[in-house]
């Protein structure tokens, strides 16, 4: 009896998470998703999300991995202040990121010598950036709190054989990661996926010839769905880009399922 | 190696006087927990030391663990598992010695995975690889553990032949070693 205790609060949040996600769906109906799937401008503007998401999924494994594995070794002496630097975008309201990314990109910026040739603004690029300002703590920090319980005994034995941390790093660690890579990418990606903040000041809507014209990421025209035409095309749009994060999350989970 | 002492959060081992003529073969022996593995990570470099830890006149102690020319076989017998076993033994020797894949009768393992590999065939590639790599010192922890009556006379034979300094440990005292470091729980007899 008072294990249940226990369990209630597993029920009471299970239902939270998943009754507006059945409302959502109930009140859109089946019609609605095709109605919305058939939008060509929603198609564009999610291929879009989904590309931007992926990639910024991908500067993560590449960056995040590494930067993760040297923090959880304490391979510099300021490990922990790095590892609070890298942490602090999850407290950085996400509009404040978007602000911040465009002025250092700006003509006002001090460093704008050095970033004059990139810009971010309403540009794929830009949405990967900010994609990435936001998702990387998050994949940072799992991943570190994984290499610190990973069974360091493949890496000592490996290293005393002669072959050096980053040799070690390639081809031990890494490829042994690869399903809690798969896992923490999958919600990196959620995040990145979800975005809105820091996009609707970056790339309200992003052209990238020819794939794409004044397309707007997903998020943002929901929003503007919701803003300009009411509630009920927001809905359909709503639960179509649900639809697909869960297919997505879904086949991640299987994936990472297997890389085990 | 001469007088050193290893430090961990709550723990310290040592002064240790220890000086190990070269291909010597030294086993150190004593109950479980009396700091035999915590001794060979001390050497290996994954626990802090205090004190002068040499090889050859070089001090090693600021090396790291790639660099110091010590060879780790871990107590544990799992292997690599996404590795097949000619590429560990790659990652000792890119250029490994055939002879020593046939005395261990290896050959029939060379595809086989590292999760594929029993307790005791995971132990023999990982003796195989130490004894293949160009370290100078070779740490075994517990080396005859999950090896059958039929491989620990030859692994025994093949690591008494080696030129390599072996630092072995176990729990009792085996007479076929060169020296021998009783470790107790009372410092003073070490």
């Amino acid at each position: 009896m008072r294990e249940k205790l226990l369990i209630l609060p597993l029920y009471f949040t299970m239902a939270v998470f998943l009754v507006p996600i059945a409302i959502l769906f109930y009140l859109s109906g089946l019609s609605g998703i095709i109605t919305a799937f058939s939008d060509k401008s929603f198609i564009d503007s999610l291929t879009l999300t989904f590309l931007a998401a992926i990639a910024a999924t991908f500067v993560n494994v590449l960056l995040g991995t590494p930067v993760a594995y040297s923090l959880a070794r304490k391979l510099v002496r300021w490990e922990s202040s790095a590892y609070d630097l890298l942490l602090s975008p999850i407290s950085i309201p996400h509009t404040v990121v978007g602000i911040m990314l465009l002025v250092t990109f700006s003509p006002i910026s001090p460093i704008y010598l050095l970033t004059k040739y990139m810009n971010p603004v309403n540009t794929f690029f830009g949405m990967v950036l900010a994609m990435f300002f936001v998702s990387a703590p998050i994949y940072i920090m799992a991943m570190k709190e994984y290499f610190e319980r990973m069974d360091q005994v493949h890496e000592l034995f490996t290293m005393s054989l002669g072959n050096d941390r980053l040799k070690t790093f390639t081809k031990v660690v890494f490829p042994m990661s690869s399903g809690s890579i798969m896992r923490v990418s999958m919600i990196s990606l959620g995040r990145a996926l979800s975005e809105f903040g820091s996009l609707i000041i970056l790339s309200y809507t992003v052209t990238m010839a020819p794939l794409f014209s004044f397309v707007s990421p997903a998020t943002v025209f929901i929003w503007y769905k919701y803003e300009t035409y009411g509630l009920l095309p927001a809905l359909r749009y709503s639960s179509a880009m649900l639809l697909i994060s869960m297919l997505l999350t879904l086949f991640l989970y299987l994936a990472s399922k297997r890389a085990d | 190696m001469t007088d050193f002492e290893i430090v961990r959060e709550g723990f310290q081992m040592g002064p240790i006087n220890l000086t190990i003529d070269d291909h010597q073969k030294l086993l150190v022996y004593g109950l479980n927990g009396v700091g035999k593995t915590t001794l060979l990570l001390g050497i290996l470099g994954t626990l802090k030391t205090r004190g002068s830890l040499m090889i050859d006149e070089a001090e090693i102690s600021s090396f790291p663990i790639e660099k110091r020319g010590v060879a780790y076989q871990p107590a544990n017998p799992a292997m690599i598992p996404h590795l097949k076993v000619k590429e560990i033994l790659k990652l000792a020797d890119p250029y490994h010695d055939n002879q020593l894949v046939k005395e261990l009768k290896l050959a029939a393992l060379l595809d086989v995975k590292g999760d594929k590999l029993s307790a005791g065939q995971a132990r023999l590639i990982q003796i195989a690889a130490v004894l293949l790599s160009k370290a100078k010192v070779v740490l075994l922890d517990e080396p005859f553990s999950f090896l059958s009556e039929e491989y620990r006379n030859s692994v025994f034979d093949l690591i008494m032949n080696d030129r390599k300094v072996v630092i072995a440990t176990a729990q009792e005292r085996d007479e076929r070693f060169d020296a021998f470091l009783h470790l107790t729980r009372d410092p003073a007899s070490h």
